[in-house]
């Protein structure tokens, strides 16, 4: 049984905007046979506000639940400070590189 | 669609008979004034009307008034061989949507009609929902204002800051989902809670609540950060959606023993500083925000940092880094931390005067500042004035078993309190009395030395010894204790007197600035919690004084 990793790139501001979005798609990330690791790719983002923090928590815990481990790569800048601030490396792996 | 045709000739009612019903409308037709004025008084409901101009009693611009005074909702156009543009002005005014020509095209007609019938219709949808939104508005102001009406008043008492503490705070909009909560412990600690809960808003402003009565009774009782940071947590993850959190830092600060603890969970960083142009120290949000982690995952982890009169402290939500600009562009930390360590004094009015001048911000703003307060700076509480403010004069003696058994030291100053004594004091003098008291009966009556407590097993020993010897005794041993406290002048007078051959006090002297033997510490702590202390007699008499 393979196991893979599917990335999902962000847009470039996530906020409260994105919020039906990204709430709309949890449950189709997360159901995808074989998944062992959900990226989210960071390298449009250039800012998030504390709703994207909230949904990114969410889908930390929902992923959890289903042994689905969480990462996140290529966050710079402003996006990346906000991340560390909240200490989102508690419930995501962080990588400063791009998706491999 | 019902239209009205105002129309007197023949030929031109057939020629409208034969197009309106390929185009399948309900049509009625009226041949003059009169008939039209009498339809006016019916109630029947026309989308449109067509009117001729040329009629055998009048000119049909007449009625235009009368006809969009009755049948307000229908389109009304005219039809008409004048072509003067004053005549169709005048008549646009008085409230025609539109006219055509003689000799009419039909189709060209009909798109008007239409189009007058489209827009009309709008017009009533609009001005509907515009009625409905004014209504709910105003229903949803007054529910707004007992929403608010009842959180300031869970609030109010907890949000009073000490003389020490200033702070300024801008929510979005009415409810605001920052916070900033203050309460000293009765051990004379200050707690303060800054909170960002997520978003802004009624949503936000009521994710606080939980909060609210969870800091209130612990640090009553002046329980550690950590243990209210665990309960913080735990009571807001349950109480809130798996996407919400509070975002926020818990400070205990102890004018007591000078230390300042702090737990920051997703806030930017505190700065203390000692002095202008001293580095900064950054206490970094080491955490994630309180509501998240699980009881097992959260980290209580709490940074100490020591502090000396004089030195400050700053504050703030990420509203301050969001929305407000300091010479044209965004106000980022660094800038922050670069302003406070020129000029910390002035910080504080210069960011609140930038959250004065914001509008619309689009999050909320908190931003305090503190200077971190030592005993002395501490303002005594406000004395109603007597004339003779009074004495409390407290004489204990102690004999024989009575010696072994005693709270004294607690009691005596929860008696004191209900006197009015000063915060500094009672925590000092818990301390003095517990020590005082030690020293005289295990040294004093019970004549242990403190050198048993050397070695290996000394400590156990020297307890073992104590438990002996206080079976032992009898109405030849004794303690008095005297103690005076002066409402007035806030001053405590106390002395103790112990049956024991007392010590040879004279080597004390030096032995004040050394806390480096475990036993002598005892000593050294009331020296340097007191005014003054005297040693009498033989040794087994000693004299306190702590000055208001």
């Amino acid at each position: 049984m393979s196991s893979s990793i599917i990335t999902v790139k962000l847009p470039g501001r996530f906020d409260f905007s994105q919020h039906q979005y990204f709430s709309g798609n949890i449950d189709s990330w997360l159901s995808v046979d074989n998944m062992s690791q959900l990226e989210f790719d960071f390298s449009l983002v250039q800012y998030l506000d504390s709703s994207a923090l909230g949904m990114l928590i969410m889908l930390a815990k929902r992923a959890a639940e289903r042994n689905i481990r969480v990462s996140i790569c290529a966050a710079t800048g402003v996006a990346y400070d906000i991340l560390m601030m909240a200490n989102m490396q508690q419930l995501y792996s962080i990588n400063k590189e791009s998706a491999a | 669609m019902n239209i009205l045709v105002v129309e007197d000739e023949l030929l031109f009612k057939m020629i409208y008979r034969e197009f309106f019903h390929s185009k399948q409308v309900n049509y009625q037709f009226a041949s003059s004034l009169q008939e039209v004025r009498v339809l006016l008084q019916q109630t029947i409901c026309f989308d449109a009307v067509i009117l001729d101009n040329q009629l055998t009693d009048g000119e049909g611009v007449t009625l235009v008034p009368e006809i969009k005074r009755m049948f307000g909702d229908a389109a009304l156009l005219m039809v008409s061989a004048n072509t003067k543009p004053e005549f169709f002005l005048q008549a646009y005014e008085a409230g025609l949507d539109d006219y055509a020509l003689k000799p009419i095209n039909l189709e060209l007609l009909w798109v008007k009609l239409c189009r007058a019938v489209e827009l009309k219709r709008l017009q009533k949808m609009a001005a509907r929902q515009q009625a409905e939104l004014q209504s709910w508005i105003a229903g949803e102001q007054q529910e707004q204002a007992l929403a608010m009406h009842v959180l300031s008043s869970l609030t109010q008492s907890l949000q009073q800051m000490p003389g020490f503490v200033r702070a300024a705070s801008k929510p979005s909009c009415r409810f605001n989902g920052d916070i900033l909560l203050h309460q000293q412990a009765p051990n004379g600690c200050f707690y303060l809670l800054l909170a960002d809960a997520m978003g802004h808003g009624l949503a936000a402003a009521i994710s606080l609540m939980p909060v609210l009565e969870v800091f209130q009774t612990m640090t009553k009782k002046g329980l550690p950060v950590a243990n209210i940071v665990f309960e913080l947590n735990q009571k807001l993850r349950r109480q809130l959606p798996a996407d919400r959190f509070v975002a926020a830092v818990l400070l205990r600060i102890d004018p007591l023993q000078q230390l300042l603890e702090v737990w920051n969970g997703g806030l930017p960083p505190l700065m203390v500083i000692q002095a202008a142009g001293s580095p900064l120290t950054l206490l970094k949000s080491r955490h994630m925000a309180l509501g998240v982690l699980a009881d097992h995952q959260i980290s209580l982890q709490t940074e100490q940092i020591c502090w000396q009169a004089g030195w400050q402290m700053i504050g703030f939500t990420d509203g301050v880094t969001d929305v407000l600009q300091y010479n044209g562009t965004a106000l980022d930390i660094s800038t922050i931390a670069q302003l406070f360590q020129q000029q910390p004094a002035d910080i504080f009015e210069q960011i609140a005067s930038l959250i004065d001048i914001v509008q619309n911000n689009s999050d909320d703003i908190t931003f305090f500042d503190c200077d971190l307060p030592c005993i002395n700076t501490i303002k005594a509480m406000p004395q109603c004035h007597h004339d003779y403010p009074g004495k409390v004069v407290i004489n204990v003696h102690l004999e024989g078993s009575a010696l072994g058994k005693s709270e004294l030291p607690l009691k005596l100053v929860n008696l004191l309190n209900e006197y009015g004594i000063s915060k500094r004091h009672c925590d000092a003098l818990f301390s003095i009395l517990t020590e005082l008291y030690l020293n005289a009966l295990e040294h004093g009556v019970l004549k242990l030395d403190s050198v048993v407590k050397q070695g290996d097993d000394g400590f156990s020993r020297y307890y073992a010894l104590k438990e002996q010897r206080l079976l032992n005794l009898d109405a030849n041993d004794y303690i008095d204790i005297k103690l005076a406290f002066d409402l007035g002048a806030n001053k405590v007078n106390l002395s103790f007197c112990d049956s024991g051959s007392g010590f040879d006090y004279s080597k004390l002297s030096d032995g004040f600035k050394d806390d480096s033997q475990i036993h002598g510490r005892g000593i050294n702590i009331v020296g340097s919690l007191s005014s003054e202390m005297v040693f009498m007699g033989k040794g087994n008499e000693v004299c306190v004084v702590m000055n208001g």
